[in-house]
């Protein structure tokens, strides 16, 4: 059986200690974490060798997936073309 | 609802599910679990759970809007309170979504019955594991 005080008390403590800041940089954090994901599966893909400022491809970015944040830049494309 | 074991409550939603998703192989098999609930949060059918959970999110989701401006999806909601260290206790969640496919219903229109899905955290309380059928995907 759940004790369901004990967890709302989590939830209390978690909302009085994150400041704004502590908040975005994790939510920072975890976008980057996504997007390095989004590297790994082949969802998008760098040029230019292996260099963090390696220029991302954009048009392989668009193609596939239906995953933030390419959704739209998608759409555009697709509609950029057809035009 | 996050990194988990997921099962479905009902065999037919199992089927279903593997019809619509894997037509690329063409085939699919369907498990059974037996699952010890007893520290699993359902927000199906307790109602004090369901509203003890609708509660916490919703205070959650208001805290990231009012301190950040933002709201975060469902998923990094998951993840925020897996980094927190929140709710390990909770082994998983019982919780439901409403069928879109009108084929699935007898009334149109009406999303009478529900979806029940239940997200395992802690695989300790999978009791049992074992195959139950194999299945081909209708041509």
């Amino acid at each position: 059986m759940l004790d369901l005080k004990a967890l709302e008390k989590e939830i209390d403590e978690l909302i009085a200690k994150d400041t704004p800041e502590d908040m975005l940089a994790w939510l920072n954090k975890e976008k980057m974490e996504e997007f390095a994901g989004f590297l790994e599966d082949g969802t998008v893909e760098r040029l230019g060798g292996d260099s963090e400022s390696s220029f991302i491809n954009p048009v392989t970015a668009c193609k596939p997936h239906n995953k933030d944040p390419f959704v739209s830049a998608s759409k555009n494309y697709d509609y950029g073309r057809a035009a | 609802m996050g990194v988990g074991y997921y099962f479905w409550d009902d065999q037919e939603d199992a089927i279903r599910w593997g019809n619509d998703f894997k037509k690329r192989t063409g085939k699919f098999d369907v498990y059974e679990a037996a699952i010890d609930c007893s520290n699993v949060l359902d927000t199906v059918f307790n109602e004090n759970e369901y509203r003890f959970w609708l509660k916490q999110i919703e205070r959650v989701g208001k805290n990231w809007l009012v301190k950040t401006g933002k709201k975060i999806d469902l998923k990094q909601m998951n993840n925020y309170f897996r980094d927190r260290g929140v709710w390990k206790g909770v082994d998983g969640i019982l919780f439901q979504d409403l069928p879109t496919n009108q084929d699935y219903l007898l009334v149109i229109g009406f999303y009478y019955r529900k979806k029940l899905q239940l997200v395992v955290y802690n695989n300790q309380i999978i009791l049992s594991f074992s195959h139950y059928q194999n299945y081909e995907c209708p041509q």
